[in-house]
C-alpha cells in the first residue's frame, strides 16, 4: 500500500484532501507545515509527498530543496500545488519543476488529474 | 434764528470762542450796571450825611433861639439887683450865641440851602437888633419901652423864626425820606435790570451751545450710523455693494464744512476703499472655496486610490486566500459527486462533503465582504471600536501576504482595552500599510517575524507593529511622513501611503509614531485617544 504524505497549512483543503485519497484507496499522513513535513519524510518515508508552497515559516519551495538537494536518502516522488504565489503562482510552480518536483498543479485543480498522476508516479 | 457763530461753515474752535466772548461781555454790562449802581448809591447816602447835619445845626439854632428868648424874659421880669448881674452875663451869652449861630450858619451856608440862609438870615438880624434894644432899655432902666419892644417886636419875630426853622426842619426830614425812597426804587430798578441782562446772556449761550451740540452731535451719530451698517453687515459676507451704498449715504447727510464734516469726506473715502478692498477679498474667497472644494475632492479621491492601492498590495495574498476555500469546495464537491455516482450511496458522506463546501463557501463570502467594506468609496462612520477587532479583522486579509513572503506574525492584544472612537475602515487601511511596508522592509532578511501588540498607555490605546527588517537611518525617519516619499523601486510604492496613514491618525485625534534603528527593524506605534466615559 502506497503512502502519502500531505503537507498543506490550510487544515480543510488538508483534511479534505487526505479523505479523499484515502477513499481512492491510499495510505495518508498530514503535516500542516513544511518543518513538520520534512520531519515526516525522514520518520515515516513516505512514496509520495503532495506539498503546497505558500505556508508558514517553512515553504512548500524550502521542503522541495531539502529534499531534492539535501540528504534525505530515499527520496519521495513530489507533488506541488500552489494557490497562488507572490507574483503569481505558475512562476512558483515552474520554479518548482526546475527543482525536481515530478508534478505541479495550480488550485483550483482537477482531482481526478491529481489522482491519475499519484497512480501513474507511484507505479 | 440764525446765529452767526453758529454757521456750518466754520470751525468747532470758533463755534466755542464765540459764545465764550459773548459771555464775557455779558459780564462786563453786569459789572458796569452794578458800578453805576453804587456811584448813585453813594451820592445819595452823602446827601443824606447833609441833610441830618443841617438838620441838627436847625434843631441847635431852635434851642438857642430858645435860650434866648428865655434869658430875655427873665432879664425884663428879674428883680434890679438879680437884674444886673444878669444882663452883663445875658447881654455877653446872647452876644456869644448870635456870634455862634452867624458863625454856624457861614461856615455851612446852612449847606447847600442858600435860600434857607437867605430868608433866615435877616429874620436873625432883626432879632439880634431887637433883642440889643431890648437889652439897652434894660439897661437904661426903661423897662416898660422894653417891654413894649419885647411884647409887641420881639416875640413875634422870635416865634416868626422858630416856625421857619421847625418848617425847615420837617423839609429836611422830608427831602430825606424821598431820597431814602428814591434809593429803594433804584435798587429795584436795578435788580430788575441785573435780572434781564443774566437773562438774556443765560438765553443766548443757551441757544448757541444747544445749536453747537446739535451740529457737533448729529454728525457723530451718522458717522456711528455709517460705521454700524458696515460693522453689522461686513460678518455676513453677503452682496457687499448695498451695505456700502447704505452706509455712505447715513454720511451725505453731514454737509457742513467744519472738522466733523473733514472726518465724514474721509470717512467716505475710506468706506469706498473698503468697499474696493471687500470686494476683492470676496473674490478671492469665492476662488478659494473653489480651490478648497477642489482640495477636498481630491483629497478623497487620494485616500480611495491610496486604499485600492492597497488593495493591490494585498491582492494576490488575497487571491490564494480565496484560492484556499475554492480548492476546499472544489475538492468536496468532486468527492460528492464520486459517492453519488456509487452503486449505494452513503448518504452521510455526502452530506459532509457538502457541509464542508457550505462552510468553505461561507469563508470564502467573509473574505469578499471584508474586502467589498474595506474598498467602499465615500464617508466613513466614527463608531465606539474594540481595538483588538479592528486588529483581528485586518489580518483576515494580511494573514496571507505575511504567510506568503514567510512572516511568523506574533499577535498580541491586551485584553480589556477601552474602546475608541474610530472608522474602523480607515483604521485598518493604515494598518494595511503598516503591515505591508513591514513585509516589505524584511524582503531580504532572515529573521522574518512580525510583532503585533495592542495596550494601553496612558489615556491612549496604541498598537505597535514591530518589525525585523533592515530599519531605516534618521535621516529616513525624518522623511517616514512626507508625502511621495518611498524607498520602494518605481511602480512599487506611491509614496502616499505613510503620508495618508498620518493623515488619517491626526484626523482621528491620534499619533502615528515611529522609532527604528538600521539594520534592527522598524516600530510604528499607532495611539488612539480612548473613549472618555461621562
Amino acid at each position: 500500500m502506497s503512502k502519502i504524505l500531505l503537507v498543506d497549512d490550510d487544515e480543510v483543503f488538508n483534511e479534505s484532501l487526505r479523505e479523499y485519497l484515502e477513499y481512492k484507496g491510499f495510505t495518508v499522513l498530514s503535516a500542516f507545515n513544511g518543518k513538520q513535513g520534512l520531519d515526516m519524510i525522514t520518520t515515516d518515508s513516505p512514496d509520495l509527498v503532495i506539498t503546497d508552497i505558500v505556508m508558514p515559516e517553512f515553504e512548500g519551495i524550502e521542503l522541495l530543496t531539502a529534499v531534492v538537494i539535501d540528504s534525505v536518502k530515499a527520496k519521495p516522488k513530489i507533488i506541488v500545488i500552489s494557490g497562488g504565489g507572490r507574483i503569481g503562482s505558475s512562476n512558483y510552480l515552474s520554479v518548482a519543476k526546475e527543482m525536481g518536483a515530478d508534478a505541479v498543479f495550480e488550485k483550483p485543480l482537477e482531482f481526478k488529474l491529481l489522482v491519475e498522476e499519484i497512480k501513474r508516479l507511484l507505479a | 434764528m440764525p446765529l452767526f457763530f453758529s454757521s456750518k461753515n466754520i470751525t468747532i474752535k470758533k463755534k466755542f470762542l464765540l459764545p465764550s466772548f459773548f459771555y464775557s461781555i455779558g459780564l462786563v454790562v453786569i459789572f458796569l450796571s452794578l458800578s453805576i449802581f453804587y456811584n448813585s448809591y453813594r451820592q445819595s447816602n452823602n446827601l443824606i450825611i447833609d441833610l441830618v447835619e443841617q438838620k441838627n445845626i436847625l434843631s441847635q439854632f431852635e434851642i438857642k433861639v430858645a435860650n434866648i428868648s428865655q434869658d430875655l424874659v427873665r432879664l425884663l421880669y428879674l428883680k434890679e439887683k438879680d437884674r444886673d448881674a444878669l444882663i452883663l452875663a445875658s447881654a455877653e451869652g446872647l452876644a456869644a450865641v448870635m456870634v455862634d449861630f452867624r458863625g454856624l450858619a457861614l461856615k455851612h451856608d446852612l449847606i447847600n440851602d442858600m435860600s434857607l440862609a437867605e430868608e433866615i438870615e435877616p429874620s436873625i438880624d432883626e432879632l439880634r437888633l431887637l433883642t440889643v434894644k431890648i437889652v439897652g432899655f434894660v439897661l437904661t432902666n426903661n423897662l416898660f419901652q422894653a417891654l413894649s419892644v419885647h411884647e409887641s417886636h420881639y416875640v413875634v419875630q422870635a416865634t416868626q423864626i422858630l416856625n421857619f426853622v421847625d418848617e425847615a426842619h420837617y423839609g429836611k426830614l422830608a427831602q430825606i425820606d424821598s431820597i431814602h425812597e428814591d434809593i429803594e426804587l433804584q435798587l429795584k430798578v436795578f435788580m430788575v435790570i441785573l435780572l434781564i441782562e443774566f437773562i438774556l446772556v443765560f438765553i443766548v449761550l443757551y441757544i448757541s451751545y444747544v445749536r453747537i451740540a446739535k451740529q457737533l452731535v448729529d454728525p457723530i451719530k451718522q458717522l456711528q450710523h455709517a460705521a454700524n451698517i458696515i460693522v453689522k453687515y461686513y460678518s455676513l459676507e453677503e452682496e457687499v455693494e448695498d451695505y456700502f451704498s447704505y452706509s455712505i449715504d447715513a454720511l451725505q447727510k453731514i454737509d457742513s464744512q467744519d472738522e466733523l464734516g473733514l472726518l465724514s469726506n474721509d470717512f467716505k473715502k475710506m468706506i469706498s476703499s473698503i468697499k474696493l478692498g471687500t470686494k476683492e477679498r470676496m473674490e478671492v474667497n469665492h476662488q478659494l472655496l473653489i480651490m478648497n472644494k477642489q482640495l477636498i475632492n481630491t483629497q478623497g479621491q487620494l485616500l480611495q486610490s491610496a486604499k485600492l492601492a492597497s488593495i493591490g498590495e494585498i491582492s494576490a495574498g488575497l487571491a490564494h486566500e480565496l484560492n484556499q476555500p475554492l480548492g476546499a469546495i472544489k475538492l468536496s464537491a468532486e468527492f460528492a459527486h464520486e459517492l453519488m455516482g456509487e452503486s449505494k450511496v452513503d448518504d452521510k458522506k455526502v452530506i459532509a462533503k457538502l457541509e464542508r463546501i457550505m462552510g468553505q463557501v461561507d469563508r470564502a463570502a467573509k473574505i469578499i465582504n471584508h474586502l467589498k467594506v474595506f474598498s467602499r468609496q465615500g464617508e466613513h462612520e466614527f463608531s465606539q471600536t474594540d481595538m483588538n477587532w479592528v486588529v483581528e479583522e485586518s489580518f483576515v486579509l494580511l494573514a496571507e501576504i505575511l504567510k506568503m513572503a514567510s512572516i511568523t506574525l506574533t499577535l498580541e492584544l491586551a485584553s480589556d482595552l477601552p474602546k475608541v472612537n474610530c472608522d474602523y475602515i480607515q483604521i485598518e487601511q493604515v494598518l494595511t500599510n503598516l503591515v505591508t511596508n513591514a513585509r516589505d522592509a524584511m524582503e531580504e532578511s532572515d529573521d522574518k517575524r512580525l510583532i503585533v501588540c495592542s495596550y494601553l498607555s496612558g489615556d491612549n490605546v496604541c498598537v505597535d507593529v514591530q518589525d525585523r527588517g533592515k530599519g531605516m537611518s534618521e535621516a529616513l525617519v525624518a522623511k517616514i511622513f512626507d508625502p511621495f516619499f518611498t524607498t520602494k523601486k518605481v511602480g512599487k510604492g506611491t509614496g502616499l501611503g505613510m503620508s495618508i496613514s498620518y493623515g488619517i491618525i491626526q484626523e482621528h485625534g491620534g499619533m502615528l509614531l515611529v522609532s527604528s534603528e538600521e539594520g534592527q527593524g522598524s516600530c510604528f506605534t499607532l495611539s488612539l485617544p480612548q473613549t472618555r466615559l461621562n
